[in-house]
């Protein structure tokens, strides 16, 4: 029992790392919030048939992960405005000039 | 044969014996003397190569390291997110430049590609005054500056300490308020051992070294952590033994305790006569 709880939290762990690798915003936010809803959903579950087949949904899933980010760090695109660093605009509030039309 | 003066220019009109040293060739042409064919263009192009080479020679702008505390950086300043180079925070030098070479004044001497000095490409190139044609880059002297990549702040066991617990109140399931060096994570914060793992990775990303499964199970208080991360990374501290207690300081026996008594180490009785 010690050593299914101890996979399943490496399992965890290894998802998030590589859900981490992925290089679009989307799949990678995706990827992050999937994993922690689905471990969290079944968490109390007793029955040991659906924990194996759920076990086996996970690697498989992590599998499935490490191929897509390898996939996409070949081919990447150009990062989203919000992952950028930047200034912030200035709204007119802030900028005690009138506003340009 | 005897050489003829030069119709075109005033320059024969001297001695040629007295004009040019010894050393030059003593090939004294027919015509107007220029220097034997010197491709002055090709000079000029591999001095300003030499002195790309030398500006670039510093090397990139600093490198972009994952400073001790990049994770931390980047939830600080949430304007910020995705910054991974936290060293702009700790850098006191972003701006510290590439070095310069320091120039040595530049004498007659006729072959640039031998020469020390170093210029600019946007300084002009004026004619040496000996009417020869060379083209001689102005003199400017410049200092090397320092050049540092990185300064990050002192580890000590109170500084991880902070970093731990910062790291833990910008946790959205823990409640900044509650939480103490000695906060257990099951039974006083409540969270389970999904938690305790984005914790651990939390942490990992901090310090940027890797914590086994096996070892992450055991840290369960942030004093724990803490103290592993001094552990793992042989920070020491003296004013604390290993379990976080404040150390005793013993009293250092003194050697010559004995001989002090005794009455010795004094300084010779003044001679009577």
């Amino acid at each position: 029992m010690a050593a299914l709880r101890l996979h399943l939290l490496s399992l965890y762990k290894q998802m998030l790392r590589e859900s981490e690798k992925f290089s679009t915003y989307n799949f990678r936010m995706y990827a992050i919030r999937r994993t922690k809803d689905g471990f969290r959903e079944h968490r109390l579950e007793n029955d040991p048939k659906m924990q194996g087949e759920l076990i086996r949904k996970a690697e498989k899933s992590l599998e499935i992960i490490k191929r897509q980010a390898a996939i996409g760090q070949l081919f990447t695109t150009n990062k989203l405005i919000i992952e950028t660093l930047g200034v912030l605009p200035q709204s007119p509030q802030n900028s005690h000039s009138p506003p340009t039309a | 044969m005897r050489a003829q003066p030069c119709t075109q220019c005033s320059l024969h009109k001297q001695s040629p014996y007295k004009k040019f040293p010894r050393r030059q060739p003593k090939q004294f042409l027919f015509f107007h003397f220029t220097p034997p064919s010197r491709n002055v263009a090709l000079e000029f192009e591999l001095t300003t190569r030499k002195r790309e080479r030398l500006r670039n020679w510093g090397g990139t702008s600093p490198p972009q390291l994952e400073s001790h505390f990049p994770a931390m950086a980047s939830r600080i300043l949430p304007s910020l997110r995705g910054l991974r180079n936290a060293s702009q925070f700790f850098t006191p030098g972003k701006n510290a430049t590439r070095p310069t070479a320091s120039l040595y004044p530049m004498q007659n001497s006729r072959k640039l590609h031998t020469s020390q000095s170093v210029s600019n490409s946007t300084l002009p190139l004026c004619l040496n005054g000996n009417g020869r044609g060379l083209l001689m880059p102005l003199q400017k002297s410049v200092t090397w500056q320092a050049k540092r990549w990185m300064s990050a702040p002192a580890m000590t066991k109170k500084f991880i300490r902070q970093c731990v617990i910062l790291n833990l109140q910008l946790f959205d399931k823990i409640d900044p308020e509650k939480l103490t060096l000695d906060s257990h994570f099951h039974n006083d914060l409540g969270l389970d051992s999904l938690d305790h793992v984005e914790i651990i990775m939390a942490i990992e990303d901090e310090f940027c070294f890797e914590i086994p499964d096996m070892d992450a199970q055991r840290l369960l208080t942030p004093r724990q952590i803490a103290q592993y991360v001094c552990d793992k990374q042989e920070i020491y501290d003296e004013d604390e033994d290993h379990h976080g207690h404040p150390a005793e300081h013993h009293e250092v026996e003194d050697p010559w305790q004995k001989e002090k008594q005794r009455g010795a180490f004094q300084p010779p009785a003044p001679a009577h006569h």
